[in-house]
């Protein structure tokens, strides 16, 4: 038996017959199958790859022999594009991330069609952060431009990318996690009814979500329709028009400026900044005790102590649940050109389950796990006392994240604790020093510990134990 | 329309009219056309519109120079301080 017939492609790589991906030994190779042959030929002398390699736009890769993976006949090519450290998901991203993602779509688009070619599909999910940008990593998806064709990914690019980040921009930010739910995008008919009338004075959007959505649903109730589908036209200039247009209206997309929950913690937080200098020197010496490859800082706000990991050589994944606090973080590695560091959201009592075509499409936080180390701070607390979670999964369910485990304990005490408790009935009787110890003990053996100064808290070191 | 009158519309429409339209339209003889028919040709309209105005501003400068009269005059950067 060659490999081929054991190389599967991964549970996301099924839907387009050009080609798959598939993991050999750790590494993620793409398999372009024999009928993607003439148009990846094409593609190649068209100059587009290389063109839009070098711009960052489109992931790196080589070709590689497919006789090194003894991967046998049949296949026409293999790749071995840029390795993706961690992969994330569209409704794991801030609305500047999804924006950013949109925008590259639609230059890629432009790109493509200065070499002749065109996309085939907009969806959200052909877009990676990689060195903390986004980046195009489905080399399959351009084909030869087909002339005086409508774009067949107008409707999927709306869905994914122009309605969401609408209805972020002008109804409420939490419809960015309508796309967990909504695997497809939402539904412009849908995004239409929710916005307010204002939007319908903006041409992009009026034309790209109101009337749109109009002709959609016009469609659908009328069975002729699909005979003149078929016979529509669509010049390029009006193509490259519509494109530009789509680009106008993602680009003049903005956050209202408003006051989130975690958005300016840090300037309400109760550290004097004796305890914050010593909380940061702590986290610092344990990271370098561990030296990890990866890390995610779980409950990571702005990033701030993220960065004590990134700048330590960790591909570090920080994670927050909220959308300020997110964004905030975002701006900073665009501004800071940080390469390390990829901000998500993700509200950590409800992350991430695997989803998708049989549940296994995407994958839940656990199965892009374990990281080297793990950075909780100021978590337990939120997740004991905000969500009722008692401390023995909390420990249970890191364990299974993680292979170290930066953590810091807030006592009842703490003043933000005390704030926890104001509105809710102290049911937490484990929820001291001791409890947590004894909790963190059946799933972890304690590497050190150290007290922070000027303050209440405790930060441990640990490591998981294998079972 | 008020922002109340609008909130009831609103409202009248998320919950009520779905239902009745549920009820009321025979949805499986529709149910195979897929959504991207109508963005085929709603493409059509779309692109007549957005390819004009992209005409016009790919072309924005000769139109400038086309209304200002000065066909083929190059536009310099003005250097008005001394160096």
């Amino acid at each position: 038996m060659t490999r081929r017939d054991t190389a599967e492609p991964l549970p996301a790589s099924f839907r387009d017959p050009s080609g798959f991906v598939f993991r050999d030994d750790g590494t993620v190779y793409r398999q372009i199958s024999d009928s993607y042959a003439a148009t990846y030929e094409h593609i190649v002398k068209s100059g587009f790859y290389r063109a839009a390699m070098d711009a960052g736009e489109l992931i790196r890769h080589e070709e590689i022999d497919p006789e090194s993976l003894s991967v046998g006949a049949g296949a026409y090519k293999i790749l071995r594009p840029d390795q993706v450290p961690f992969v994330s998901y569209p409704y794991e991203w801030c609305f500047g991330q999804l924006r950013d993602a949109a925008l590259l779509t639609l230059a890629l688009q432009k790109r493509a069609l200065t070499h002749g070619l065109w996309l085939r599909d907009a969806s959200a999910y052909n877009v990676q952060y990689l060195g903390g940008r986004p980046v195009f990593i489905d080399t399959l998806s351009f084909e030869a431009y087909p002339e005086g064709r409508p774009w067949g990914a107008y409707n999927q690019f709306c869905q994914h990318f122009l309605a969401p980040l609408t209805l972020a921009a002008y109804v409420d930010i939490g419809f960015l996690k309508l796309l967990r739910t909504n695997l497809g995008g939402i539904d412009i008919g849908l995004a239409s009814r929710a916005l307010p009338i204002c939007t319908r004075l903006r041409l992009g959007l009026q034309m790209h979500i109101h009337a749109h959505g109009r002709a959609v649903a016009k469609a659908v109730a009328k069975p002729e329709a699909s005979a003149d589908a078929r016979e529509a036209k669509l010049s390029r200039n009006a193509l490259l028009g519509l494109v530009d247009s789509l680009q106008s209206s993602v680009a003049g997309l903005e956050l209202p400026t408003s006051k989130t929950i975690w958005g300016d913690y840090y300037d309400e937080t109760n550290y004097s900044s004796a305890a914050h200098e010593a909380k940061h020197s702590i986290v610092e010496r344990f990271v370098a005790r561990v030296q990890p490859r990866t890390a995610w800082d779980l409950g990571a706000n702005d990033g701030r102590f993220s960065r004590v990991a990134s700048a330590a050589g960790a591909y570090t994944v920080a994670i927050d649940g909220d959308p300020a606090a997110v964004e905030n973080n975002y701006r900073d590695v665009r501004h800071r050109n940080e390469s390390h560091m990829l901000p998500l959201l993700m509200d950590l009592a409800n992350p991430s389950p695997s989803l998708g075509w049989a549940s296994r499409e995407r994958d839940s936080i656990s199965q892009r796990g374990p990281a080297d180390l793990i950075l909780g701070l100021a978590l337990v607390h939120h997740l004991a006392i905000g969500n009722n979670v008692p401390l023995p999964k909390i420990a249970a369910f890191l364990a299974g994240l993680c292979r170290h485990l930066v953590i810091e304990f807030v006592p009842k005490e703490d003043s933000q604790v005390a704030r926890l408790l104001a509105t809710r009935e102290d049911i937490f009787d484990d929820y001291s020093e001791n409890g947590f110890e004894a909790a963190f003990a059946t799933r972890f053996r304690l590497l050190d510990r150290a007290a922070v100064a000027d303050s209440a808290r405790t930060i441990y070191l640990y490591e998981a134990i294998v079972d | 329309m008020t922002p109340a009158t609008r909130d009831k519309a609103r409202c009248a429409a998320a919950l009520g009219l779905p239902l009745a339209l549920l009820a009321s339209v025979p949805l499986p003889a529709y149910a195979y056309i897929d959504p991207v028919t109508g963005s085929f040709l709603f493409q059509g309209i779309v692109g007549a519109i957005a390819g004009g105005l992209y005409l016009i501003k790919v072309n924005w400068r000769k139109l400038k120079q086309l209304v200002a009269g000065k066909p083929g005059a190059e536009e310099t950067p003005r250097q008005d301080a001394v160096d």
